[in-house]
């Protein structure tokens, strides 16, 4: 029987834990039934380790769930990053990682054989060049070494860190990583060169941060490696709804995320259905590269004209031939309430506005799928005179929520008294 | 070496390096006890990482502490320079390369800086490409990145969030008044929704009382720098601590239309609770807001239509209750 580390070899084996724990928070163990109970119990214990400041726990007669929370627009730095940082070593690894660094530092070339005898005579450390030479090649491509070549042997050195080759770029440079760890893709990489360099995420922070995208990296990573290179991939897909898992051939042509609703997804071309589609990264369990399309670009074209009059993700379904119309006249004050036309213009997405009325105007816009729309809609709520959409089962949704919602928050004698109005 | 050959799980990464450098850090500043040693694998590491990290480094299977002989039980750094700051690896240098066509790197370097990186970057290929992404759902006003004025006004900001220095700012007021005060900046906060930076900026009372201003840095007119410092940094939080809900709001999610994976996903971003009802089609989610976006956590609520039902408090019902009665007013017109 192995015994517990906090550190683990492969990081598609905890993502889905971390992402159980943090977005869902009310599972118990007997709720974890893929992996084996002891399995569960290693993880959590990891996920309480690495997390333990946002680590709650809540106890229900004799069950015991273990959540993580956190406000995202308080962290400095998101820990779900840490997660990143939890691989496995070997005691050689971490000591020629410290020791060729430090000897190294002095921007000396040395050959492999100097390198082993300075390490014992300095460090009175021994270690075979088998693996010196091992760990120098990692190394240096890696791009923290550097190997010349000098008559018949190579000869080695350490990188020069930045603030000793471009001192100029400080401290500018340590603020737009400070940034960017927060919102740009594969932010985690940021935090490490934070790391590297032992400066902290003094003056920044996020609001609506979707912390969770941070999992999904090492698929993201293939995906635009698809894309760059005009190839196919095979993908897993295991649904959010059912947990049924799917393997598709798709043609991944853009990243779409979602500010709003913490999702994200890339949109491909689907060999099976010869259809635009757009699939949830976090449902994706894993990636492999496939062939070079030569049609690639004019994939490209057809999705540059059709996703103007998408909303959201959805291209609509095979059926649907011509887009769907959706209008909705929205009441306000303008002069107390012209945030609302704010609104209606930033938040419309290429929708036409017209004022019909003072204080009345009607929003109207065509989209492959107009149920994407419903949210958005809805969030007007208090304030919409009408609504309209070619599809009559939309508008039906639509109406009929509102029924439902008035029915909840409204006593029965308010509603009557509105009706026979 | 190519995008597909990065490795993003690597142990260059793995947090034990990075408390062992902290412990050599110190060790090299002066000798530190056991004790010492651990409080710092504590601080840097996870949880339990003092039991993993410090018996190998006293016990000497990592080969970087030399234990002292004056004070005894003291230990030593071995090597002979500081662990900090250490070159970056190619992945690091690949996703700085991407950064490079982001709109906003312009906004935290100068045009020499920004030749500079780009020429250290050269031959360095990107991680991504911004062009790869579409934030299809983000509002349309986002901040004007590009604008010269809005750049220098920035720069200016930042360095005087570092300096700690206070600033002369003219501010046009969401009421459209200008307002020109002196204001410490301490923080900025950047919305991925609406791309807007917001600066955290504190004012001095006549009085002497601070509070903490919250300004759109879209709506600065101008920035000058004044030769005053404030001699330590301040503590933003402490100041936003009371603008927290004194009692959460408590939703109920229904497990219809996948409701409950897409509510639990979108508040993500709250301090939240989740408890499964015994009924097993119904799940309570508890969440701790801040009350100066309680509208926009309001009409978030709202867009999730009668799957997700707010049961409190009182004060966020009602607000409920009054958009409800006003949109059945308006359907009651329209019949």
């Amino acid at each position: 029987m192995s015994q517990y580390k906090e550190l683990i070899k492969q990081f598609d084996k905890i993502r889905s834990y971390v992402r159980d724990f943090y977005i869902y928070g009310f599972k118990t163990r007997q709720d974890f039934r893929e992996k084996s109970g002891r399995t569960y119990d290693n993880q959590r214990r990891r996920i309480e380790s690495w997390f333990s400041d946002y680590i709650r726990t809540d106890q229900n007669g004799h069950k015991k769930s273990v959540f993580l929370t956190l406000d995202s627009s308080r962290m400095a730095v998101n820990p779900l990053y840490q997660a990143w940082k939890s691989k496995t070593f070997t005691d050689n690894d971490i000591s020629l990682r410290f020791l060729l660094s430090d000897l190294l530092a002095d921007g000396r070339m040395r050959s492999l054989e100097t390198i082993a005898d300075e390490i014992q005579e300095i460090y009175s450390c021994l270690f075979d060049t088998q693996t010196i030479r091992r760990k120098l090649a990692f190394y240096e491509k890696e791009g923290l070494m550097i190997r010349k070549k000098q008559g018949k042997q190579f000869l080695y050195t350490r990188a020069v860190p930045l603030h000793q080759s471009h001192p100029d770029l400080f401290p500018a440079l340590i603020l737009a990583v400070s940034f960017f760890q927060g919102i740009a893709p594969f932010g985690f990489i940021g935090s490490t060169i934070l790391d590297f360099w032992n400066e902290k995420n003094k003056y920044f922070r996020f609001r609506n941060d979707y912390l969770i995208h941070t999992l999904e990296d090492e698929i993201l990573l293939s995906v635009l490696n698809a894309i760059e290179q005009k190839r196919w991939i095979r993908i897993t897909i295991k649904s959010t709804k059912s947990g049924h898992t799917d393997t598709l051939t798709v043609l991944p042509l853009k990243i779409l995320t979602s500010t709003q609703t913490g999702r994200r997804y890339v949109c491909a071309m689907s060999k099976h259905t010869d259809r635009f589609s757009s699939f949830r990264l976090d449902s994706i369990q894993n990636a492999s590269l496939l062939e070079h399309d030569n049609t690639y670009d004019t994939c490209m074209d057809s999705f540059q004209k059709i996703f103007p009059q998408v909303w959201g993700v959805s291209f609509g379904s095979p059926q649907t031939e011509t887009p769907e119309s959706v209008s909705m006249e929205i009441q306000f004050d303008e002069k107390e309430e012209a945030f609302i036309l704010t609104r209606l213009q930033r938040e419309g997405r290429g929708g036409s506005l017209k004022r019909l009325a003072p204080g009345l105007y009607e929003y109207s816009r065509l989209c492959t799928d107009a149920k994407e729309l419903l949210p958005w809609v809805k969030s007007f709520t208090g304030r919409i005179c009408a609504f309209h959409c070619s599809n009559p089962a939309v508008e039906r949704r639509f109406w009929d929520d509102m029924h439902k919602m008035q029915a909840f928050y409204m006593a029965e004698g308010e509603l009557n008294h509105h009706e026979d109005k | 070496m190519k995008t597909n050959e990065f490795t993003l799980f690597s142990q260059l990464y793995t947090c034990y390096y990075h408390v062992v450098a902290k412990i050599l850090e110190e060790t090299m500043r002066r000798p530190l006890t056991r004790c010492q040693i651990e409080d710092l694998a504590r601080t840097y590491g996870y949880d339990e990482s003092v039991l993993a990290v410090v018996p190998r480094l006293v016990q000497g299977d990592w080969p970087f502490l030399k234990p002292d002989k004056s004070p005894s039980g003291t230990y030593s750094s071995a090597l002979k320079n500081l662990p900090f700051p250490q070159p970056l690896t190619r992945l690091q240098k690949s996703w700085l390369k991407s950064l490079m066509s982001d709109s906003r790197i312009r906004l935290f370097f100068t045009d020499a800086q920004l030749k500079e990186l780009e020429s250290f970057l050269s031959d360095t290929i990107p991680l991504f490409y911004m062009g790869d992404f579409c934030l299809f759902d983000q509002y349309k006003d986002h901040d004007p990145f590009s604008s010269a004025m809005y750049r220098e006004h920035m720069h200016t900001i930042m360095e005087a969030v570092c300096q700690q220095r206070f600033l002369n700012i003219s501010y046009l007021s969401q009421r459209e008044n200008i307002l020109t005060r002196t204001w410490l900046p301490c923080r900025l906060e950047y919305g991925q929704r609406d791309g807007k930076f917001r600066l955290y900026a504190m004012a001095f009372r006549k009085n002497g009382r601070q509070r903490i201003d919250l300004l759109n840095a879209a709506r600065i007119l101008s920035v000058k720098k004044t030769d005053v410092i404030f001699p330590s940094p301040v503590d933003v939080d402490s100041f936003l601590d009371h603008t927290l809900c004194t009692q959460p709001l408590v939703l109920e999610i229904s497990t219809k239309r996948n409701a409950l994976e897409r509510a639990l996903l979108h508040f993500s971003c709250y301090q939240k609770k989740v408890e499964r009802m015994e009924s097993s089609t119904a799940y309570h989610c508890t969440i701790y807001y801040d009350k100066r976006w309680e509208t926009e956590l309001l009409i978030q609520v709202l867009s999730f239509g009668p799957v997700v039902k707010v049961l409190g408090p009182e004060s966020f019902l009602q607000l409920m209750r009054d958009r409800l009665k006003r949109q059945a007013l308006l359907m009651a017109d329209t019949l």
